[in-house]
């Protein structure tokens, strides 16, 4: 294609400055505009507003229920997935060690090998860049009154509308909701949770349980899915 | 709090309004842009059902996320944006997924208008074929700009590409319609 009709067909010139033959192709580039525009000339189908309304309406409910898992009109999975999640946490409870210290070494070993970073809860955590991404008052930890380190834990979900949370540490609800301020895709959540040995996986949009793709680690949740695991140690001096 | 009348409310009152409680209001906001978004998606997907699909997430997901939205006064653009990438993710899954055109109808076909001709038809199918071959920017873009007829600075601040970028975009994807239309024209 030439310069002049490209920039005929940007725009950037009028119909005037082109030559006869360019003309001729020109005009073929118009009938193809025309026909795709007179396919595409359509209106939103009359459902649409119904539906749109009817999920915002439920979203909205779902908000203003306290300790709400999901979107009611999401929770289709739901129902077998607790039924998994119970069977999780059962088996969570055999193979957690939740008086038994986890071997500083070895849990920083499997924090690295996760890309986790965790901040004792004894001193301030780096303050994030959205105050809301830390909700320690959603948790509900195993070891209530102990001490709690802050784990940084995260999802790259670039089309999620929501990513949340759930583990042994919040009794298997997605109530800990990961942020993503910046718009780059990736869901970010300080966690604060108590040493030992943790399951979780990530629910996208209210519904979609996800495995977290960087964990080191994973157990059997014996539904032929896996949860990750999460090993903390103790903060130091406790 | 009274209701307002929908024709005095600027973008950015709904969305006010939207924050402070009042998700009704949200509707204003579905019935000012359905139509664009539906018409993006069309002619994205080239299925209504799924265009219609699109959309509705669209809307769902900037209600989730209308706090993250910088501009109010340009939510329109913010959810075209949604629509957009919800829009080239589908395009993308398609082709992973291998779904053969064929396997849907086209917007020709669905249409069902018995005054088109045969040759326009078969333009539009074939028409069809070529867009999938383009990849989803080189789609979006030529869509945008010969399609919703859009200034390239419109689509600029609409997508936050630059304008060189768009019309590489468009420059290719019409050197490609060339080549596989080139019967037409």
């Amino acid at each position: 294609m030439n310069e002049k009709l490209k920039k005929y067909l940007d725009g950037e010139i009028g119909v005037e400055d082109l030559a006869p033959e360019e003309r001729s192709e020109a005009e073929a580039w118009g009938r193809l505009f025309r026909t795709m525009r007179e396919a595409s000339a359509v209106r939103a189908p009359g459902t649409l507003l119904r539906d749109v309304m009817s999920a915002v309406e439920e979203e909205a409910a779902g908000r203003s229920s306290a300790g709400s898992a999901a979107p009611p009109h999401e929770r289709s999975p739901e129902g077998s997935r607790e039924e998994r999640a119970g069977w999780a946490r059962a088996l969570g409870w055999l193979v957690r060690p939740v008086r038994i210290p986890v071997p500083p070494v070895a849990a920083l070993a499997a924090a690295a090998l996760v890309a986790l970073v965790v901040w004792p809860s004894e001193r301030p955590p780096a303050p994030p860049t959205d105050s809301s991404a830390v909700r320690p008052a959603s948790l509900t930890t195993p070891e209530t009154g102990g001490p709690q380190v802050y784990v940084e834990l995260s999802l790259r979900a670039g089309d999620a509308s929501s990513v949340a949370v759930a583990g042994d540490f919040t009794d298997w609800r997605p109530t800990v909701q990961l942020r993503d301020p910046d718009g780059d895709g990736v869901w970010t959540a300080l966690v604060p949770v108590g040493p030992g040995v943790h399951q979780y996986m990530f629910v996208v949009d209210g519904s979609r349980w996800v495995t977290d793709p960087d964990a080191s680690r994973y157990v059997d949740d014996g539904f032929g899915h896996r949860n990750a695991v999460l090993a903390i140690s103790p903060p130091a001096g406790t | 709090m009274p209701e307002t009348g929908r024709e005095e409310l600027t973008d950015a009152e709904i969305v006010r309004h939207v924050l402070d409680g009042r998700p009704d209001m949200y509707r204003h906001l579905v019935e000012r842009y359905e139509d664009v978004l539906y018409r993006h998606a069309v002619r994205m997907a080239s299925r209504s059902d799924d265009a219609a699909d699109l959309v509705q997430r669209a809307f769902v997901k900037g209600f989730r996320r209308l706090e993250d939205c910088r501009h109010p006064e340009k939510v329109g653009g913010w959810l075209f944006r949604i629509t957009a990438n919800l829009c080239k993710d589908y395009l993308k899954d398609r082709r992973r997924d291998e779904v053969a055109l064929d396997d849907a109808p086209t917007l020709a076909s669905e249409r069902g208008d018995p005054d088109v001709e045969l040759d326009r038809s078969q333009l539009g199918s074939d028409l069809e074929r070529a867009l999938e071959s383009l990849t989803e920017d080189q789609r979006e873009a030529f869509v945008l700009k010969h399609v919703q007829d859009l200034s390239y600075e419109e689509m600029s601040e609409m997508l936050e590409v630059s304008v060189p970028a768009l019309k590489m975009r468009v420059h290719r994807a019409r050197e490609e319609l060339r080549e596989l239309l080139s019967e037409y024209q």
